[in-house]
């Protein structure tokens, strides 16, 4: 375990000696603070019957922002080591795959929960000054921010897998923005093609990501999604394992 | 010596060995895509929801949630809704939720009648339903219910100023939807709307009044019919009625009248719900009352506190320190359907003033009566037997005369019950409140619809609709946010400056620190 911890802290040192990471949270908390001041704009002298967490995640202002964050934190992870050559001494270094892997994984996921901290700041300011809370009860904001958790965990394993399949971040990038876009989409297909059969809009909804988030954010927390993400995440880190011991053994 | 391997054998060895390798993974990532699916096979049909949110703003009611576990038979909803409709989306997020709560007993099937032209020419012709667009079919054991998208809706006309800058549109004021489905759906599953008989003849609120509005409407949602029955006019309480209401009456029953109150409660196996008005001398029917063990009591509930009161001189709000007379109540956990979990300890004021009733537990053994008290007086509220004319004028609790709290306000009474409630027997009902103005509109804004909810329920008990258990459900209010320029700016430069702000100043100590 110690040499897990070394490897993390080796990650997320990486992250924030690297100036990407101050651009990427400089421009998402710009868009996402943007977001927050313009739904509640829209809001206000308006009677609704949605609260100002779940207009706040349910906009394309959100949904935007959020796909495009993981392209953007993920894309260096692997193709970096092959681009900078630090990956055979990684590889060959007294450290254990899955180590590396997971290591890896939780760098992104750490400085993913450090790109929505500030957001929950913004509903906490928002009561201070209006003297109003954001949301009904407090499981709006435990079953939203638990959701994107659970959402961050999959997607971020998705990039780290496109990062690992390719040397070229670009590559890397479109690969994962490609897939998460589509993911993302695929809860709409029923309404697109008509599909009224029961069972086949249940399914599609079981893996709607904007379903999900629109009960989340109410503060009805469904045991499907979770189990959703969290597998999903597992399989997909495990696929990424492969692909690092592909590439290990074949340097 | 061992037979050494010839360079040709090397790559084929390598291979295999690579062939193997790759086959195992393969077969790894087989076994491990089977366990996830089998896994979200598994959590697909088997899964639970939290409901966290504390006003449960688009989760169900609790009486929703009762009638639809309680459904013998599966409900079809066919949303017949065009892809325009403001409400549509609304809707179909509420039916998800009764069908989530049914356990799958109710299934919803959305039809646009623009996109699937077949399928809604299908429904026409099998419930007989022309060309209207945005209604919600229910389907109950071949019986069928309407729900209009205005039903489920309230919308605000616009004024002549908008109308005249062509915004024609009346504007969504607040969604219904949940009230609108769930009073079809008792109306289906019960087959008749159940007839209560309200008495007058003694002073008794109109019952088609604007006092009583709220609660008929109310009434009308739970599938409750409420007529009027002048006793004297009749032989015999009606064959249809369920259930029969005095409700605050000024004057006293006649003889007879009790007479026919006494023969459907000990023939018929009645259920009676009585309000009764402090104010009114009503000996007959407080000696009957006092018959079935539950005795109203000459006190007013009452204790000494502050008051919103006007000035006099210069018409201004003052608090002043007096006697209270709008007497507190709690909810009780009476262990029953009368109060819901959800409105158990529930405290609100009552309007009016209100009377304790005493309960005679002998009865319990000569008479097999059992008592359920239900409301009770809220602390610091005391029986006053010499009630003071002027609320200024604090009344004082004095032990040898009035009554100590806590005092019981409302009462339920059941009579040939028996104890193991898995076995149904016929009995008489009774529910007594010391209060008369517990339904009037007044109360309801006063007790923010808490007294309706205790009203219903207990109304509920009478007519043995235990499966209707919970806070029946309201309308979803909307609501505005109303910030000055001044706090909009002030949010602005929070979100959109500061805090990416902070950022960019973190990165720029990270930039020059990496440059020294």
């Amino acid at each position: 375990m110690k040499v897990f911890f070394t490897l993390l802290s080796r990650e997320l040192k990486s992250f924030f000696y690297s100036p990407i990471a101050y651009v990427v949270l400089f421009y998402f908390l710009f868009l996402s603070g943007f977001n927050f001041y313009s739904q509640v704009s829209v809001m206000n002298g308006y009677p609704t019957e949605i609260t100002v967490v779940e207009a706040y995640f349910m906009p394309a202002l959100f949904w935007f922002p959020f796909v495009l964050s993981f392209p953007l934190i993920t894309m260096r992870i692997y193709s970096e080591e092959f681009r900078m050559g630090t990956f055979e001494s990684l590889t060959t270094a007294p450290v254990q795959d899955w180590q590396v892997v997971l290591a890896k994984f939780f760098g992104v996921l750490i400085f993913y929960v450090i790109l929505w901290v500030p957001s929950f700041c913004s509903f906490a300011i928002f009561q201070s000054i209006t003297g109003r809370t954001a949301a009904n009860a407090m499981g709006a904001y435990w079953g939203s921010y638990l959701l994107l958790m659970l959402m961050g965990a999959f997607y971020i394993s998705i990039g780290n897998l496109a990062s690992a399949l390719t040397k070229d971040q670009i590559n890397a990038a479109t690969i994962s923005f490609t897939t998460i876009t589509l993911l993302l989409f695929v809860g709409f297909l029923p309404d697109i093609m008509n599909i009224t059969a029961p069972g086949i809009k249940d399914a599609f909804s079981y893996i709607s990501t904007i379903q999900h988030m629109q009960d989340f954010s109410k503060g009805l927390i469904d045991s499907r999604p979770i189990v959703w993400y969290l597998s999903m995440t597992a399989f997909v880190t495990f696929l990424t394992f492969q692909v690092f011991q592909y590439r290990k053994w074949k340097a | 010596m061992a037979p050494k391997s010839s360079p040709d054998s090397q790559p084929k060895v390598v291979t295999i060995q690579r062939f193997q390798i790759g086959l195992n993974v393969l077969i790894q990532l087989l076994v491990f895509a089977g366990i996830v699916a089998m896994v979200n096979y598994l959590s697909f049909r088997h899964f639970k929801r939290w409901d966290l949110s504390r006003d449960q703003k688009y989760a169900l009611s609790s009486q929703t949630r009762s009638l639809l576990t309680s459904l013998k038979k599966p409900v079809k909803a066919v949303v017949f809704f065009s892809g325009g409709s403001e409400i549509g989306p609304d809707v179909n997020a509420l039916l998800r939720e009764y069908e989530f709560a049914s356990d799958k007993k109710f299934n919803t099937e959305i039809v646009d009648p623009y996109r699937s032209f077949t399928r809604a020419s299908e429904l026409s012709a099998k419930y007989k339903f022309g060309a209207n667009e945005n209604i919600l079919i229910l389907d109950y054991d071949g019986r069928n219910k309407f729900v209009n998208a205005t039903d489920m809706a309230d919308y605000e006309q616009p004024d002549q100023m908008a109308m005249m800058m062509g915004q024609a549109q009346p504007k969504l004021k607040a969604f219904k939807g949940e009230q609108a489905i769930t009073s079809a759906l008792l109306e289906l599953t019960e087959g008749k709307p159940n007839k209560v008989y309200f008495v007058t003849g003694h002073g008794e609120p109109d019952l088609n009044g604007q006092d009583l509005k709220i609660f008929n409407e109310g009434l009308k949602r739970q599938n409750i019919q409420i007529a009027p029955l002048n006793l004297l006019n009749v032989n015999s309480v009606p064959e249809d009625a369920r259930a029969v209401m005095i409700c605050g009456p000024k004057y006293d029953l006649s003889e007879l009248e009790i007479k026919l109150l006494s023969d459907f409660w000990d023939q018929k196996k009645g259920r009676i719900f009585v309000l009764l008005n402090p104010y009114a001398r009503t000996q007959r029917l407080a000696d009957w009352l006092k018959l079935q063990g539950i005795t109203p009591q000459e006190d007013r509930i009452v204790k000494t506190g502050k008051f919103l009161s006007v000035d006099q001189a210069t018409g201004s709000p003052e608090l002043k320190t007096g006697t209270v007379s709008q007497a507190g109540f709690v909810v009780q956990d009476s262990g029953t359907s009368i109060t819901p979990k959800d409105l158990v300890t529930a405290s609100k004021p009552l309007l009016g003033v209100t009377q304790s009733l005493v309960l005679d537990r002998t009865k319990e053994t000569t008479a097999k009566m059992k008592f359920i008290p239900f409301l009770q007086s809220a602390e610091g509220f005391w029986g006053e037997t010499d009630p003071v004319e002027s609320e200024e004028r604090p009344a004082f609790f004095d032990p040898n005369k009035d009554h100590i709290g806590p005092l019981n306000i409302a009462v339920a009474a059941e009579k040939g019950g028996v104890a193991d409630r898995r076995v149904k027997v016929e009995t008489s009902r009774l529910v007594v409140i010391g209060n008369s103005e517990l339904l009037g509109n007044n109360a309801y804004r006063l007790a923010e619809g808490i007294n309706l909810d205790v009203a219903v329920n207990a109304l509920n008990w009478l007519l043995d609709r235990e499966e209707l258990v919970g806070i029946p459900p309201k309308e979803k209010k909307n609501i505005a946010l109303s910030l000055s320029e001044k706090q909009l700016r002030n949010l602005a430069l929070a979100v959109m400056a500061f805090i990416p702000g902070f950022v960019a100043m973190l990165g720029l100590l990270n930039w020059w620190q990496r440059r020294a």
